[in-house]
């Protein structure tokens, strides 16, 4: 897929566990792995927006697009 | 969530009236197994022995849009057994394909039951099920009195069927309509269900 994630690094920068993002943001932990290693569809304004907020960063900052 | 219980609890009193169809049929089929395998032992003695205890002024057939009445002296017993059997093989299929029926059904009703629609069983049973209908939609040819006497010597479907014959199946029907129309609709839905497998999947991969 294009669009790739960089959940991972936004994590380490901030010092933050998956589990703990998946608390505050109020979903699944599987649901957020699955962000993570690329497995989801699509993602909702309302979830990009609380991982943004939390992570206190910009959308971009989490997705990339890479021509494949 | 409130439709997902909704749909949930009418899948389960439709599965109660399948599985009583389900065991139905299922003993039903049984039983007409055992009576095709004695058929297979009857000799012509015994069908002798039966048409010489019968008295032929008490018999008078009404039958659809024939009717008449048989001279039983001239029935051949051999030729009556062969109309025995293969009437007995007709209902035996049929039976079957009933079953068959009943079973996807049950198996659909019991998967609603506990699990999301929109998956790849619901979409393979509705499938089976529309198969199954639109099979049963053609046992109506099998259902016809000409049909069975298409396996016997004409001469002896004369006999059997003696003077005051009105009419002998002219009236041929290959399938029924409305069984044929039913099991399109459900192959339809099959369809329309495969298209909710993808959307779902979509659902769930979406957070």
């Amino acid at each position: 897929m294009p669009i790739i994630t960089r959940l991972d690094r936004m994590l380490a920068d901030r010092k933050m566990q998956l589990s703990e993002l998946a608390d505050q943001v109020g979903i699944s932990l599987a649901n957020l792995s699955n962000l993570k290693t690329g497995k989801v569809k699509a993602i909702r304004f309302s979830t990009l927006e609380a991982i943004c907020k939390i992570l206190e960063c910009q959308p971009g900052d989490i997705l990339e697009y890479v021509e494949e | 969530m409130e439709k997902q219980i909704e749909y949930r609890k009418f899948a389960k009193v439709l599965y109660i009236l399948a599985s009583i169809t389900y065991w139905v049929s299922l003993i039903g089929l049984g039983f007409m197994g055992l009576l095709m395998i004695g058929s297979l032992f009857i000799q012509e003695s015994i069908i002798v022995l039966l048409l010489n205890s019968i008295d032929p002024a008490q018999l008078h057939f009404d039958q659809g849009t024939f009717r008449f009445s048989i001279d039983w002296s001239l029935v051949v017993p051999k030729e009556l057994l062969v109309f025995l059997r293969v009437g007995l093989f007709n209902v035996l299929i049929q039976m079957g394909v009933y079953f068959f029926i009943a079973l996807e059904f049950r198996n659909l009703m019991r998967h609603l039951m506990t699990e999301l629609p929109f998956t790849e069983i619901t979409v393979k049973y509705l499938k089976y099920l529309g198969i199954g209908i639109i099979i049963s939609s053609f046992l109506v040819l099998l259902s016809s009195s000409s049909f069975t006497y298409l396996f016997m010597d004409s001469e002896t479907v004369k006999q059997i069927l003696g003077a005051g014959v009105t009419d002998m199946g002219t009236n041929i029907t290959l399938f029924d309509k409305t069984s044929m129309l039913a099991g399109l609709v459900v192959l339809l839905l099959s369809r329309i269900f495969s298209y909710g497998v993808e959307l779902q999947e979509e659902v769930d991969q979406t957070i």
